[in-house]
């Protein structure tokens, strides 16, 4: 009897240890190859990172780096730290700070303050922080904080100038959607209409821009229109969830998910019985 | 003042000692400089000939995930890559010394990648992976069976607990810990090695370290592997024999994967639809302790194992300015509770995007922004 454990301890164990056993060969051959060239940056790597940081020299990039590294590994304490750090001696990032204390650390009023101190360093200039037009991020902070006129205010800035200079086909839909979506909020819909109108001709096949389509015609009791709205937006949803991966967002700054379209849906219904 | 023989005979002495002494330190410091030299030359195809046995893969510096593999390079230039277990097929291919280039295979490794040091070969600095020269030592599989199974063995570092249904339990004994796993003992060339794997519901999901036989006696084993500090030989002691009904558990929460490392694991909760959920799941059920000063964040991490079970709960609090900070506990405790009852119970969170593919471990990390004690947002 014994014997037999010992042929089958020695055996390879079965079907399920031969795939396992693949598997992990794949995965080593795979890092064998992922090791032939030495790394610049070392992301998931965290101590090595660390230490490739404090072996780098002090430049705007390692230092924002730095705060970013920190970020992802949600060391919130070192992130603020070092997001200060790069503000301060490397005013130009201020641009950068702000929209990370805006998207990462939804701290308004640091993202306020080092927007504003981006702006600053150009006053006549609405500067660019990444695709954005610092007037649009700051619109966004002041959404965040309630202030819906500010917001307002902030994001005819960047979008009225551009479609004055260039045309309105020149402006980046989801600027027209932030813009709808502080309208909506102050009982605007008719204007929120009109720039929901020219963010579908910029894209027309966007699950935000037709929910909150739905959400105007609703505060303009148009229910037939909304629901039309909603049920374009569950498709469109649909669709660009196939094309793209599962948590895929349009927009992060103005996310939608597809259970809030079902709950539209579901609430039109309620509301037409 | 005139020297005397005897004086002469010390002085020269002396200056004889001197002079060896300084033979020595030159001698010593030119091996050095030749060892430091052979040690960032790449190592040449005499070197490298042979078979590797994999230790570990150095994914940061301080979390290294086993090796069950090996690399034979031959000197008719045959590259074998395989399992030590003969869980794989083989793979076989060529390889090559090109001055300061290696190539393994198809992968050509540049200046340097490629280390020797004594007896330990290291492949990369991404993620270094480290193999130890193999010397094929004739031991009998079924006598080292028989001595091995059913029996606790102890070395400095480590106690092994060998099941006769295969379980394994592998003890710290310093802190008593212990993890549950599998068994068994695989053939390799005239060797025996220890294969431990899976984990307390399977034998899937990964390997523990490689152990070498190298020589057996009822009261004592010694092997060669990675004791956690370095490859070295580890002398097992014979404690007890296991009692009759003792069965392998593990001492606490333990991860599915031998290899894992929270960050790797993340939920990908900060876009996906159940971050609309989560959302929900908070609002539902947080109810605002209204107090003056309780703001700020708080971050609280997780981890859910493939069939579940949830522990490695770690919470962190920070104040508006960033700093370390204590929240009351009535805010924490209602947040770790629902976090417990609400989200690590949700079975969609361990799925794999492919359809087919086993339930995983995934770790969870959620912060929330507090404003005198009530909830203003979940952080992405």
């Amino acid at each position: 009897m014994k014997q037999l454990c010992i042929l089958c301890l020695l055996l390879p164990l079965s079907a399920v240890a031969q795939l396992d056993g693949e598997r992990f060969l794949k995965s080593c051959a795979s890092m064998l190859a992922t090791n032939r060239k030495a790394a610049s940056m070392f992301y998931t790597n965290t101590k090595r990172e660390k230490i490739r940081h404090d072996t780098s020299s002090a430049t705007a990039q390692s230092y924002r780096s730095r705060a970013f590294t920190y970020l992802w590994q949600s060391n919130y304490e070192e992130a603020a730290l070092w997001l200060e750090k790069t503000g301060d001696n490397y005013p130009k990032e201020h641009g950068i700070v702000g929209e990370l204390y805006l998207s990462k650390l939804q701290d308004y009023p640091r993202a306020l303050h080092h927007l504003d101190a981006y702006d600053a360093l150009t006053p006549n200039f609405d500067d660019m922080i990444s695709n954005n037009p610092v007037s649009y991020l700051r619109g966004l902070t002041y959404r965040s904080l309630g202030d819906h006129s500010k917001a307002i205010e902030q994001f005819c800035l960047g979008i009225d100038s551009l479609a004055i200079k260039h045309g309105a086909e020149w402006v980046n839909y989801k600027h027209f959607v932030s813009r709808a979506i502080s309208y909506i909020a102050t009982q605007q819909p008719e204007k929120a209409l009109t720039d929901l109108d020219k963010a579908t001709k910029n894209f027309s096949r966007s699950a935000l821009v037709a929910y909150h389509r739905g959400r105007a015609f609703l505060q303009l009791n148009r229910t037939i229109e909304a629901r039309t709205a909603f049920q374009d937006a569950s498709f469109f949803f649909k669709a660009l969830r196939a094309e793209r991966t599962g948590d895929y967002q349009e927009d992060d700054f103005n996310p939608v998910y597809e259970d809030e379209i079902d709950e539209a849906l579901a609430n039109l219904k309620t509301q037409t019985r | 003042m005139t020297s005397t023989e005897p004086e002469i005979a010390d002085c020269r002495l002396a200056q004889w000692y001197r002079l060896e002494r300084l033979w020595l330190i030159c001698l010593s410091f030119a091996f050095s400089l030749v060892h430091s030299f052979v040690q960032g030359q790449t190592p040449t195809r005499e070197q490298l000939t042979g078979t590797w046995i994999g230790v570990h893969s150095e994914w940061d510096t301080d979390f290294f995930c086993p090796l069950p593999t090996y690399i034979q390079l031959d000197t008719d230039s045959v590259y074998h890559l395989g399992m030590v277990d003969g869980s794989a097929t083989e793979l076989t291919s060529t390889w090559a010394v090109n001055g300061d280039l290696v190539r393994l295979d198809t992968i050509h490794f540049a200046p340097h990648l490629i280390k020797l040091q004594d007896d330990l070969l290291s492949i990369g600095t991404n993620y270094p992976m480290v193999f130890c020269r193999f010397k094929d030592i004739s031991i009998d599989s079924a006598s080292t069976y028989r001595h091995l199974t059913g029996h606790v063995w102890q070395s400095d570092n480590l106690t092994i607990f060998l099941y006769d249904n295969g379980q394994v339990s592998l003890e710290n004994p310093t802190s008593k810990q212990h993890t549950s796993h599998f068994w068994r003992l695989a053939k390799f060339g005239q060797s025996v090695f220890l294969v431990i794997r899976g984990n307390q519901y399977n034998r899937d999901s990964g390997y523990k370290p490689l152990w070498q036989i190298n020589t057996v006696s009822p009261k004592q084993i010694q092997a060669v592997g990675w004791n956690g500090c370095a490859v070295a030989m580890e002398t097992f002691q014979l404690v007890r024999n296991i009692l009759p009904g003792e069965s392998s558990r593990p001492s606490g929460f333990q991860t599915c994967d031998n290899c894992f490392q929270a960050m790797w694991h993340e939920a990908p909760l900060s876009r996906s639809p159940k971050r609309y959920e989560i959302n929900r799941v908070f609002t539902k059920h947080y109810q605002p302790v209204n107090q003056a000063g309780q703001s700020g964040l708080i971050r609280i991490q997780f981890v859910v194992n493939c069939e579940g079970e949830q522990g490695l709960f770690d919470l962190h609090s920070f104040g508006e300015d960033y700093c370390p900070k204590t929240f009351d506990c009535q805010i924490t405790d209602q947040l770790v509770a629902i976090c417990r009852a609400h989200v690590a119970m949700d079975p969609s969170l361990r799925m794999p995007e492919k359809t087919d593919a086993r339930p995983q471990d995934i770790s969870v990390s959620l912060t929330f922004r507090l404003k005198n004690g009530r909830l203003i947002d979940i952080l992405p």
